[in-house]
This record gives C-alpha cells, structure tokens and sequence, in this order.
C-alpha cells in the first residue's frame, strides 16, 4: 500500500516540522528581554507575590515541562490573551484570518487567471516577443517591494484617480450590514444579495488583491512556461501534430492537460506564500486580517498574539504543503506506484 | 579582459543585472563624494521640499536631502546582503556536508532540522524573532540569517553525496586525512559553485525581506538612511509629497531587480537548456 505509506509519511513529516515550529516559538517567547511576572505585577510588587504569580504562570517549573505544557496548550487552541484587545488570541485569530484568507484567495485567483494563460503563451512563443514582455513581468513581480507597489497603488487608483475605494476593507457605513457566513466580506454580501455592499467591497478588495496577486502571478507563469516547455517537447506532442490535430487542441488538449498535476503543487504553494505575503499588503492596505493584527502586536510587544499568530500561520502553511505533496498521488495515478 | 567575455555578461539580462550592482556598489563606495549633503543634516526650513536642482529628489519630514540618504542607504542594504551571506552559506554548507558525508543517523537528524526550517514561513518567523530580541539592524539581519540557511545545507549535501563515494575522497582517506579535513578541505570547496549560484539567487529575496522588516520598524532605527525604514517614515506625506516614499522604494526595487537578473543570468548560463522564463 505505497499511498497509505506516502501519507503516513508526510503526516510525519509535517508533524515534525509542527513541532519544529512550537520548539521554534517557545525559545522565542523565551529570549523576551521582558519579565512576564514583573511585567503582569509591576516591578514594586512584594516578593511573596512575585513568587506567587511566577508559581502560576508556571515559570518555577524545569524547562521541559514547561514547554510541555505550552505544546499541550498551543495544540488546544489557547495562545494565552492579547495584551492589546484583552481578549484570548484565539478568539482574535478567528476574527481576523478570514479578512486574510479573502485576500490570499482573490490574489491566487488573480495569479491563475493571468499567470497560466501567460505562462503557456510563452511556452509556445518562446523567444519571441510574447516571452520576453512576460519574462519581464514576471522579473517585476519577483522584484518589486510589494509595500511600494501598494503605496504607489493607493497613490495613483486611490487618491490621484479615483478608481478604487482607500484603505481598510469597507467604507465604515456598510460595516456588519451582511451576516458573516464565510467571512469573505465579498461572498457575504452576495449571499444576502446586498449589491451596494458587494460592490463597495469589491472597490475595496481589488487594489490589494491585485498587488498581492502580482508575486503569485509571476511564479504560476514562471512555473506553467517551464513545464510547458518541458511537455511540448515530448514524443506524443510531436505524434499529435503529425497526426493533424490543430494546434490549439495540442496546446490546451494534450500538453496543458499533462502539467495539470504539478501546476496544482506550484498553485497551493503559492497561496502559502500569499499568507505571508499578506503581512505587507495588509500593513499599507490597512487591512484588518491575521498579518496587521501580527503587525500592530509586534509594535506594543504583545508577545502572545505574535506567537499565537505565527504558529497559525505555520500550521497553515505546512497543511498546504502537506496538501500539495498529497495532491500528487491523488491526481496522477503514475505517482502513486511510482513511490514505493 | 576575458571577464568581459564571461557567459554571464553576453546575456543581456545578466548583463544589465551586473551592471545594476556595478552601480550599487560604486555608489556605495564612493557615498561621501557623491551625496551633496549629510544623510542625517537636518533643515527644518527645507522639508518636504519636491525634487529640483538643490535637492534632486526632493527633502524628507526633517528637510534632509533624499537623494543624499538613498546613497548613504546603498551601503546599510549591502552591509545586510553581504552578513547574510557570510553567515548562511558556511553554516548551511557545513551542516549539509556533515549530514551527505556521515550518512546515516546524522545525517537524517541534520536534514530532517532542515526541512523543518525549510518550511517554515519565513518573513513571519522573522518578524517574531526579531520582535523579540529587539528591533535593530543587526537583529534583523540575524533573524534573516536564521531563517535562510536550510537552502544552502540542501545544496551542499546534494552536492556531497554526489563526491562521496569518489575515488580522490577514497585516496584522500587511504592517505590518513581525517574527516574533518576532507570535508574542509576537499568536500567544502567543491560546493562552492552551487552555493554561490544559490546566494546570486537568494539576494534579491534578502534585499526584500531586509526592506520589509525595516518598512516594519524592526529593521535599522531612525535615522539611519535604510531604505524600507525610508519609505515608511515617507507613508504619511505619499498623497502631496509622493516623492519621500516613492524613491526608496524604487530604489529597492532596483537592487532586488539587479541580483534577480544575476541569478536568472547565472541559472541561464549554467543551465541552458532550462532557459530560464
């Protein structure tokens, strides 16, 4: 059973790496030059308090069981509370992800929708001018800082023009007008047919979803040219066309429907890269998703929300891998003997 | 003579890219001859002035020469890229070429850290390394270091496991080399190659991440001219004097462009048939 034997052994591996990251975080909580205790009692506090309050928040127990009870409360959920909102991070999380998770999705969309068609465009003119414009987009959109990008964006669409709505995810009157189904302001509102509000969001929505988008873009074309390429140079493309099938069936009929596979790996890793990426563009956007909320607690030093959403954005991350790995053998019935 | 000859340089993008970080050297060589004014003088009667013959791209919040603090910046962005770099490639090739030449238990308890490291999200890592040991330059380009190495371990023990079972690393033993000195000495250096096609690779994504922390706050602190840190203090001015944002970024961009066609350049020469998209 070579499948059960590969996703065991990439449950395994992304265990580990979730391990990796509690380790990871919890040496971090610890390198805080802040004491907890004094910073929770004030450092005029009698002695018999502080000693009361470090028994418990656990900090007079060894290490190790120290970091077992984090491991045993950061895989519950419970991250501690924000100092900032004063509420437990995880109810914060739980507020703040979908705003980033409409925002990741919008740009991945963005990045299939133009990245693919641009990416076999210049597989299939390669070396020519097609190839080069879209080599030179994609260069841009490895290289550009995207909180530039995302100001200067704001400062021509927004200010300058007037073509999009500013910062932030909805004009302040249409906030809490849907009820919250997805928690993608956009799909909520079509859901409860709310047009002005679906447009307002969209206005919203596009600027950031596209700025973010473009680093997804670049890396889908990047990836789709090259197994492109790789696929149009192969015997039964060449059969194909000697056969007499039209070009365009070659194209999009044999070669695309043969990269499918490992497009779909580049695609979930791309949107992993997108959450984080989102920590930027949410800054400058003033997006209220997981990345600003990140943000603004590293600035007030709120350690618990930082870590809390750090190992969120871990976990995240790796399922996608994971995801993507496992993807593989489900989609290529090759890949599944091919590993025993 | 023949460096001008070298692959890299007849394709044109590499070229141009050579070129980019010719100029981001040069410029930082020779900062104090080519900035008209100190980076950090302040003139509370000039700021925010547009760009213009006095100041070429304008004065900042503090009336300080922008122009003056991008060239003055180019040295804070080299000093990261190059400590990153002297940081990670030894540390990752020695941990991957202990782990491709032991084998065996050392050598899956190396990679499976790295794969851990490896696939972690690093800019977020970063950042909560960085919130907690203090924002700095130094710390921000400690965490980058921290965050960075696992790609270079996987080179180099790529490229070990291909060299260990040759036959001059045989001699070498047979002639009582120990292990330490073949993998210093006859391992390591054979690495070189790859890695420094990695780091060509990896510079642009250092320059990026190096911004971003600084853009942050958790980067170098005010006043240093560090182009991110730059660009942030220029956000509340961007509608009326776009100038003091704008110019950091582009010359951020410019950097990262510069080591992105180096590294496409490199990856294309070395790898013709990939010809890179």
């Amino acid at each position: 059973m070579p499948f059960a034997r590969t996703l065991a052994r990439n449950l395994l591996a992304a265990a580990a790496t979730i391990l990796g990251l509690l380790i990871v975080t919890f040496v971090i909580g610890r390198l805080l030059p802040i004491d907890p205790v004094l910073a929770a009692v004030g450092d005029r506090a009698p002695a018999d308090v502080i000693a009361r309050v470090r028994a418990e928040m656990g900090l007079d127990l060894p290490v190790y069981e120290q970091f077992f009870i984090y491991v045993g409360k950061a895989l519950t959920g419970n991250f501690g509370e924000s100092v900032l909102t004063a509420r437990p991070v995880i109810s914060d999380i739980g507020r703040y992800f979908p705003a980033t998770l409409e925002l990741a999705t919008a740009a991945t969309l963005i990045g299939i929708l133009l990245g693919v068609p641009m990416g076999v465009a210049s597989a299939v003119r390669r070396g020519q001018w097609p190839d080069h414009v879209i080599r030179v987009v994609s260069l841009f959109g490895y290289s550009v800082p995207v909180f530039w990008l995302g100001l200067m964006g704001l400062l021509v669409f927004y200010a300058k023009l007037g073509w999009v709505a500013g910062p932030g995810r909805i004009d302040v009157y249409y906030e809490d007008l849907v009820p919250a189904v997805t928690g993608a302001l956009a799909i909520d509102s079509l859901i409860a047919g709310n047009m002005t509000v679906f447009v307002n969001a969209l206005r919203h929505l596009v600027l950031p979803a596209s700025i973010l988008g473009l680093y997804s873009l670049a890396y889908i074309a990047r990836m789709t040219r090259s197994f492109m390429i790789g696929e149009l140079s192969r015997d039964y493309i060449a059969a194909a066309r000697i056969k007499g099938l039209p070009e365009r069936r070659v194209i999009w009929g044999h070669a695309f429907r043969n990269i499918l596979v490992p497009l779909v790996t580049v695609i979930a890793l791309s949107y992993g890269a997108l959450l984080e990426g989102s920590v930027l563009t949410e800054t400058v956007f003033s997006w209220p998703g997981l990345g600003r909320y990140i943000t603004n607690s590293l600035l007030s030093a709120d350690m618990n929300a930082v870590l809390g959403g750090t190992i969120v954005v871990g976990v995240v991350f790796v399922g996608l891998n994971l995801l993507a790995e496992m993807l593989y053998p489900v989609l290529d019935p090759r890949a599944r003997s091919a590993r025993a | 003579m023949s460096i001008l000859r070298h692959p890299l340089l007849r394709n044109p993008l590499g070229a141009a890219g050579c070129v980019l970080i010719a100029l981001l050297v040069f410029v930082a060589l020779i900062a104090p001859l080519l900035a008209p004014y100190s980076p950090l003088a302040q003139d509370l009667t000039q700021r925010l002035l547009p760009p213009g013959p006095a100041h070429l791209f304008g004065t900042d919040e503090l009336g300080r020469d922008v122009f003056s603090r991008i060239v003055y910046g180019s040295r804070i962005t080299l000093e990261i890229v190059t400590l990153v770099a002297v940081i990670i490639a030894p540390v990752g090739v020695m941990i991957g070429v202990t782990a491709g030449y032991f084998g065996g238990f050392v050598e899956s308890a190396l990679m499976r850290v790295t794969d851990v490291f490896l696939s972690f999200p690093k800019l977020i890592l970063a950042l909560a390394l960085v919130a907690a040991i203090g924002p700095s330059l130094e710390n921000a380009i400690l965490a980058i270091a921290v965050t960075s190495w696992p790609a270079y371990a996987r080179v180099a023990r790529a490229e070990t496991l291909s060299l260990r079972g040759a036959d001059f690393i045989a001699a070498a033993r047979l002639l009582g080399a120990s292990h330490l000195r073949i993998l210093l000495r006859h391992i390591a250096p054979l690495c070189t190659a790859s890695v420094i096609v990695r780091l060509a690779l990896d510079m642009a994504g250092i320059v990026l991440t190096a911004a971003g922390l600084g853009f942050l706050g958790l980067g170098a602190q005010p006043p240093t001219p560090e182009w991110g840190a730059m660009l942030a203090a220029g956000q509340p001015y961007l509608t009326d004097q776009w100038w003091v944002a704008a110019v950091p970024g582009l010359a951020i961009l410019l950097a990262s462009l510069g080591f992105n066609l180096i590294g496409d350049g490199l990856r294309d020469t070395l790898d013709p048939k990939a010809g890179a998209p």
